[in-house]
């Protein structure tokens, strides 16, 4: 009798999850869907599966809507950014990490109280400043924007991790020759890597999608990355459902492809730092 | 208090081939101290989590009190466990540790507070009611740890190693107290360990397990007086029993050990017992103990004289440890001699074993055989 | 007893000579050639684009900054109106602390049941924690547009969902109406977040010591009653924590609502991120420093309320077991 009980409270909590994963998964399903069909298909029955798979429409939006440009844009912003903030960033948490200096903890504390900051308090005088420096609508300057946003957070945790590997490896390093560049670069980094791997995934997700410094900070349309590229195909084209399916396909779907292959990493890196 | 029976109960664990325990046939008595020993791996954590209800039973039976209780969950079995690491609920005060249980079980109020305070006088814990596990020594919180079982006043007492992480003079005097709670409580206790000291001193009977099946039970001393297999004899005694291959042969009415260039004539064994041994190797065990310098006054069983020579010595003070070199024995051949026993690395000693202690086992099966003559 | 001249020599060794003493490091140990080497390009960009923007910000907001002209001091100027002559403000603030508050309280409390059930060794849970996950990687553009075509009326899911099981009454211009558009980008918000706080839930019980929760499974608890009594006592410190990154979150959202409804309608869903952008950029009187008189406001509120929690709801002893 037990065993029975036990199976139905099992399956259930089995229908109850999957009544969540659909609803957690569907839209996007749907959306999948919808790229894959014509808008007067659409109008016709919302939510049919794709009768024809139209892929052209993939080819029509890549080349005739600018996407490509808006794809590029956000590939070149966000690989530089995150290249960057890496470097700089790992440069920064390597030597807080290890070095005992006066205004040691200072930094880090200044550092990492940033993290709490909301982005208005910058957001106007960043225009200001780009204006100012002729910075305004490049991509070089969201870049540069891009980099000291990512900074507080790349460094909280490098910073942790460097921390706690034990300072044996580096005297021991010290002892062998090894000049302090050295030991960072060739001690510090690869020995980091889980850690560098976490903050390279998180700045990815986060500048691949960040939408408000760019809106702020891009005028021109040739100069857009992907968030804005969609939003202004939404704007223009409103009733054109079917076209606006593609597009937010084509944004999500680099995403969703390193997902499929780096899944667990994904999840570990993005929730790094929540879990006490 | 109850009665604890598994018959024929076995775990296999998804995705593994062997099983964690093969076969296991216990009956543990009502009120009765007994002791799982064995080491670590062997499965005998894996049989107490299985009596608790924590693990399910792949095949068998578990009855406690003659009622079955295979399918019945863990919190309805009345069972109270004292984990290895104590397992205290850390955001409550000890007090809140000892309630926890009754409070759950809907014991009223003034009963709850009366049996916490008994048993906190009890262990002397009257004093850290309100602080947390964090404040808490090591043996503090296996107190509370402790407690938390009485309190409840369950049918059956399981311990999962709970002495490993105390520290040496901790663990003699805790040893100490637990056995003091079982004379006064009178209730079942189920004691799993690896050390055979606690097993030995603390085990009203014991258990021997080994890759999750039974060896041996019996009392301690009889465990260890007559070891059911070469694992047994290994396991108990420290040093350990001295185990070499040797060639039985009879020699006249007796029967005979043959290794190397002696020859140990043993009268108290009944060659028609041994028949199917004869001229055939066999497995010989000797405890360090049972070899002596010269003849102990008050010993009158008879002796073998074996010629050794002294390859280690180890002087512990209250005794000598020696490693010796037999012709005929390639394993380590120790011997425990007393204090008195002056000897080089080098001499040549002449040393007097007791075959009224030696035991034969097996070469195949390991397992003991019943040699000596009936009296 | 008596002191030596060398004594009182370093006694009287000044104040200020000691203290740039401290400065002095150990050469054995690093030098401030290293030190800066190292630190130089992320100080550079801190300072640069972070630090100087902050105090910009500050200085904005005592100004009125026009486009060519100079920046004119006004004083306390865009403070007193800011809390006495502007009622969008107020409502955009009351927008969002209606989100940080409740909002946080949702996905956290799905999330963990949610975990829960993960736990308690359901069969596909692997596959269930991925795709719930999922959510979060998107970003807010695609969200907004996806969840306002499942908000339409007309043809959107949710509509459609209700009218096939007969409910056609409750069908509604969820986004339109004022009564229930913050409450539609709220939910649209919760399906993104939940999988998140689910993830980092999981992670947290399941680092949890099994024993203490078997002895709770012996102390007479299911499932419900371990929950309470052991499991979320014991979470205390990671819940906290994702209760200030969700609550930090909500308090500054822009993307989503930007999307979706632009802050209408009627002001239903402004809130204090979206309307500093529209201040600032959109309005008819180009004025750069009332935005970041709200801003600086605003900085020092989310910064009350997250030292607030932190202290109220922290874990005062260690959760040793």
């Amino acid at each position: 009798m037990n065993l029975i009980l036990r199976r139905w409270k099992q399956t259930l909590l089995l229908i109850i999850l999957s009544a969540y994963t659909a609803y957690s998964a569907g839209p996007f399903i749907w959306v999948a869907m919808m790229s894959l069909r014509t808008t007067p298909e659409i109008s016709d029955s919302p939510y049919a599966f794709p009768m024809e798979f139209h892929w052209e429409k993939y080819k029509i939006a890549w080349s005739q809507s600018n996407y490509d440009i808006y794809f590029w844009n956000s590939v070149m912003v966000t690989g530089i950014a995150v290249l960057s903030v890496t470097i700089i960033g790992s440069m920064a948490a390597h030597c807080l990490a290890r070095y005992r200096f006066p205004g040691n903890r200072i930094l880090l504390f200044v550092i990492f109280s940033t993290l709490i900051f909301p982005p208005q308090i910058v957001m106007i005088s960043l225009f200001q400043v780009l204006v100012e420096y002729g910075l305004f609508d490049t991509r070089s300057g969201l870049i540069l924007v891009y980099i000291a946003l990512s900074l507080p957070l790349t460094v909280f945790i490098l910073e942790g991790f460097f921390s706690r590997l034990p300072q044996d490896l580096f005297d021991a390093a010290k002892m062998d020759g090894y000049s302090d560049f050295e030991i960072y670069w060739r001690l510090t980094l690869p020995i980091g890597l889980p850690a560098i791997a976490t903050t390279v995934i998180l700045n990815f997700i986060h500048i691949w999608n960040e939408f408000l410094f760019a809106v702020v900070l891009i005028a021109d349309d040739s100069k857009r990355t992907l968030p804005l590229g969609i939003q202004k195909f939404y704007g223009d084209r409103l009733e054109d459902v079917g076209m606006i399916a593609t597009g937010v396909m084509i944004s999500v779907i680099p995403v969703i492809l390193l997902y499929v292959f780096f899944s667990e990493k994904m999840i570990r890196g993005m929730t790094a730092g929540a879990v006490k | 208090m109850a009665d604890v029976e598994l018959k024929n109960v076995c775990k296999r664990y998804p995705g593994s081939q062997g099983l964690a325990v093969d076969s296991l046939c216990l009956a543990i008595k009502d009120g009765e101290f007994m002791v799982l020993l064995g080491p670590s791996g062997c499965g005998k954590s894996t049989a107490l989590r299985m009596i608790a209800g924590l693990e399910s039973i792949t095949s068998g039976n578990l009855f406690i009190d003659g009622k079955k209780m295979d399918e019945i969950p863990a919190k309805n079995r009345d069972i109270a466990m004292v984990f290895q690491s104590y397992a205290l609920y850390p955001h409550m005060s000890v007090e809140g540790n000892l309630a926890f249980g009754l409070k759950r079980r809907g014991v009223p109020k003034p009963e709850i507070v009366r049996r916490v305070k008994d048993v906190a006088d009890m262990l002397g814990l009257s004093e850290f009611l309100t602080r947390k596990p964090y404040a808490l020594s090591g043996g503090q919180r296996q107190r509370v740890a402790l407690g938390r079982a009485i309190v409840r006043d369950p049918k059956v007492f399981l311990f999962d190693e709970p002495l490993s992480n105390l520290d040496a003079a901790l663990r003699v005097s805790t040893r100490n107290e637990l056995v003091k709670q079982h004379q006064r409580l009178g209730a079942t206790m189920i004691y799993v360990t690896h050390d055979q000291v606690e097993a030995m001193t603390m085990g009203e009977r014991i258990c021997i397990i080994n890759q999750g099946k039974l060896v041996q039970v019996g009392e301690p001393l009889e465990v260890y007086r007559n070891p059911a297999d070469t694992f047994v004899a290994k396991f108990l005694g420290n040093p350990p029993t001295n185990l070499f291959s040797a060639h039985l042969e009879t020699s006249g009415d007796d029967v005979a050990i043959k290794f190397g260039n002696h020859a140990v004539s043993l009268p108290s064994l009944d060659p028609l017992k041994l028949a199917p041994y004869i001229n055939r190797p066999i497995i010989v065990g000797i405890r360090p103990e049972d070899i002596f310098e010269r003849q102990p006054s008050h010993l009158k069983s008879p002796h073998a004289k074996i010629s050794a020579k002294v390859a280690a010595v180890e002087a512990l003070g209250a005794e000598t440890l020696l490693i010796l070199d037999i012709d005929g024995i390639e394993e380590v051949f120790r011997a425990r001699l007393d204090r008195n026993c002056i000897a080089r690395v080098g001499n040549k000693m002449p040393i007097l074993v007791n075959t009224d202690e030696i035991h034969l086992f097996d070469p195949g099966s390991n397992r003991a055989i019943d040699c000596y003559r009936d009296e | 007893m008596a002191v030596t001249t060398a004594e009182s020599e370093m006694r009287r060794e000044s104040y200020w000579a000691q203290r740039i003493n401290l400065l002095r490091l150990d050469p054995l140990h690093c030098r401030w050639n290293t030190v800066m080497m190292f630190l130089a390009p992320a100080l550079l960009m801190y300072t640069a684009f972070t630090a100087y923007p902050v105090l910009r910000t500050f200085y904005n907001s005592f100004h009125r900054i026009k486009p060519g002209g100079a920046d004119v001091f006004v004083g306390l100027a865009n403070f007193s109106e800011l809390f006495t002559r502007d009622p969008t403000f107020w409502t955009a603030v009351k927008n969002t602390m209606i989100w940080a508050t409740v909002q946080p309280c949702i996905e956290i409390g799905l999330g963990l049941l949610l975990a829960i059930c993960l736990y308690a060794k359901v069969p596909f849970a692997r596959i269930f924690r991925v795709l719930w996950f999922t959510p979060v990687l998107l970003s807010y553009v695609v969200v907004g547009i996806i969840w306002m075509w499942i908000y339409n009326y007309d043809w959107g899911i949710l509509n459609g969902l209700l009218r096939w099981i007969g409910l056609d009454a409750l069908a509604h211009t969820w986004v339109g109406d004022p009564k229930t558009a913050l409450w539609s980008v709220m939910f649209t918000q919760i399906w993104m977040w939940t999988g998140f706080n689910m993830v980092v839930s999981l992670a947290a019980v399941s680092a949890l010591p099994a024993e203490v929760l078997e002895a709770a499974e012996l102390d007479n608890c299911g499932w419900m009653k371990k929950l309470f009594f052991v499991i979320i006592p014991m979470l205390r410190p990671t819940l906290l924590n994702l209760l200030i990154l969700s609550f930090m979150g909500k308090m500054k959202i822009f993307d989503l609502v930007w999307i979706m409804t632009g802050g209408g309608p009627l002001w239903s869903t402004e809130t204090v991120a979206t309307y500093v952008y529209k201040r600032a950029f959109d309005w008819n009187t180009f004025d750069l420093g009332y935005p970041s008189t709200i801003a600086t406001v605003w900085f020092a509120v989310v910064l009350t309320f997250v030292l607030t929690l932190h202290l109220l709801l922290r874990q005062r002893d260690k959760l040793e077991y």
